[in-house]
This record gives C-alpha cells, sequence and structure tokens, in this order.
C-alpha cells in the first residue's frame, strides 16, 4: 500500500458506529484512498503493534472521537482514540523528515467540544459531523479536497452520498438473496467490508482478471 | 462486531454488478440530500430528478415517474443511511 494514499482510521467498532464507519470507508474508497483500521480481537498488545504500524504507513490519520464519551449512565469514558491520535501526532512531531507532512483530521460530534475539554488539540483540523453520516462524507470529502494539490477535482458529496445509498441498497439485496441475515451483514468484518466497496467502486475488472 | 467472514470473489462481483449505469431505469431512490430536501434519484445516476421538502411528496412523485418509466421499484432511505421501505411498482 502506497504511503500518500492510505488513511490510518481510528474510530471505536460497536454496532451503533457502524452508520459513520461505512459511509467513512466509502468516502476514502471513492476518493481513491486506502482505509486502514485495526479490527482486531488479538491482544492489547498485538493490536497497539498494529495501530502504530498502520500509523507509520498512513500519510493521512481521521481520528473519531465522537464515541470517548459515555453513552449512558454508568459507563466508563474510553480514551482508546484520544490515546492513538496521540500517537498518530507523536510520529508527525518525533518520527522524523518523512512525517512530517502527515495530516491528521479530528472528527467530533458538536463542535468546539474538544476545544473546551482538550485545548492543547487547537491548531488540528477539527470538525464535527453532529452524529449524520451525510455530513461525515461531506465533512471528509471537502478536508480531501482542500488538501488535494492536483488538476483533478473530486467528485462533490451529493455524487458519493448518493452511490454510497446504491452501494448500500445493492450490498443489502445481494447477500440477503444468498441467505445472509441482516445481523450477519452488519457484522460483518471491516475489512470484507472494504473488499465489496472496492469492487463496487472499482469495478469488477481486477475480479475477472484474478479468476 | 464479528469476524464471520462474508466476503467472496463471487459475491464481490455480483455486488459490482450494480455499479454498472443502466439506461434502462429499474429502480428509483428517495434520498435525504444536503440541502435538507428529499430527492428522487434513477439508478442510473447520481443527479436527482426532482427535490421535495417532503419525503411523502418524493415517495409520491417517484411512484409516478416509476410508473412513467417502466421502473420496477422504489427504494426509499432513512436519514442513516438505511433502507426504510421498498415500494413495487
Amino acid at each position: 500500500m502506497a504511503f500518500e494514499k492510505s488513511v490510518f482510521i481510528n474510530c471505536p467498532f460497536d454496532a451503533d458506529y457502524i452508520v459513520l464507519l461505512r459511509p467513512l470507508i466509502f468516502t476514502l474508497v471513492y476518493l481513491d484512498f486506502e482505509p486502514r483500521l485495526s479490527q482486531t480481537k488479538s491482544s492489547s498488545q498485538i493490536r497497539i503493534n498494529l495501530i502504530k504500524r498502520h500509523i507509520r504507513e498512513s500519510m493521512f490519520g481521521i481520528h473519531d472521537l465522537s464515541r470517548c464519551r459515555p453513552l449512558k449512565e454508568g459507563e466508563f469514558p474510553r480514551f482508546n482514540m484520544p490515546y492513538e491520535l496521540g500517537l498518530d501526532i507523536g510520529c508527525i512531531e518525533y518520527g522524523g523528515k518523512k512525517f512530517k507532512h502527515k495530516k491528521i483530521l479530528i472528527l467530533e460530534k458538536e463542535k468546539y467540544y474538544y476545544k473546551q475539554v482538550l485545548s492543547d488539540i487547537g491548531g488540528q483540523d477539527i470538525e464535527n459531523h453532529n452524529d449524520d453520516p451525510k455530513m461525515l462524507v461531506k465533512k471528509v470529502r471537502n478536508w480531501f479536497s482542500a488538501l488535494n494539490e492536483s488538476k483533478e477535482t473530486y467528485p462533490g458529496p451529493s455524487e458519493i452520498w448518493i452511490d454510497f445509498l446504491k452501494f448500500s441498497n445493492g450490498l443489502n439485496l445481494k447477500l440477503k438473496a444468498r441467505g445472509y441475515t441482516e445481523s450477519d451483514i452488519n457484522e460483518m468484518p471491516v475489512a470484507d467490508y472494504i473488499k465489496f466497496v472496492n469492487n463496487w467502486v472499482k469495478g469488477d475488472q481486477k475480479l475477472m482478471q484474478a479468476d | 462486531m464479528s469476524t464471520k467472514s462474508i466476503y467472496t470473489k463471487a459475491l464481490g462481483k455480483a455486488v459490482a454488478e450494480g455499479a454498472k449505469k443502466d439506461s434502462v431505469v429499474r429502480t428509483l431512490h428517495v434520498a435525504p440530500s444536503y440541502s435538507g430536501k428529499w430527492v428522487v434519484v434513477p439508478q442510473s445516476s447520481v443527479k436527482a430528478v426532482r427535490a421535495f421538502a417532503s419525503q411523502k411528496s418524493a415517495i409520491e412523485f417517484a411512484k409516478k415517474y416509476a410508473n412513467a418509466k417502466s421502473a420496477t421499484e422504489v427504494v426509499v432511505y432513512e436519514n442513516s443511511g438505511g433502507v426504510k421501505e421498498r415500494i413495487a411498482v
């Protein structure tokens, strides 16, 4: 995977986050980037080593801190995501010349929340999505568009959003026709989902050649 | 999330078939848009045929448009991106 095309995604893998994670993955593939995530049931040591590798091998990092706060009374706050954000910022600061130009986007639910509770975060690119997948698509697309130095412009957010809906509909129909249940589809590994998106966005030529 | 793998090359191919731009309108999509309106979009395009202030009006139009274009289905989405309803026409 090319460093310049790789995007490390730091986010939860909870069932309730899937409505944001899937459009995020779709948007990245649509814009010709390669999402990198650390969904694994391995030990924390293996997991953190995998995360460090993703950070070293990705030019971009998208860190969604919207789920750090406890969602229900009695739940603990979750610090894994701010910790991984810190690792990514540390890589830029201390990692050497190659990493000085890495770019980081921090996502939050409500605007200015993290500037209030984590003031040292100032100076980073922070966008809010209000838990709205459509808004997330737009914010991520526009962030990459602002960084884009080539003459080619990216497809607009509406085009990506409508194609995401069509892809999701088509994926559900095809999988259900083959006997998969709603929960099978919702709980499929992220790596599988990325492959389906890649096939849809980039066409099935590569698959045909591989046969 | 589970780690039960679903993906196969054959399934990937089948899903990718849906990405092909078909000149025949078979499905119409009623989707939330960035303007806050509900848009009616044919399967073959990413551009809306028309936009409506309410989802109900968009569905009514989509049904009529589907009949006129010999489409067979209207898919209505939720704001979350999930499918709310499939209407055979």
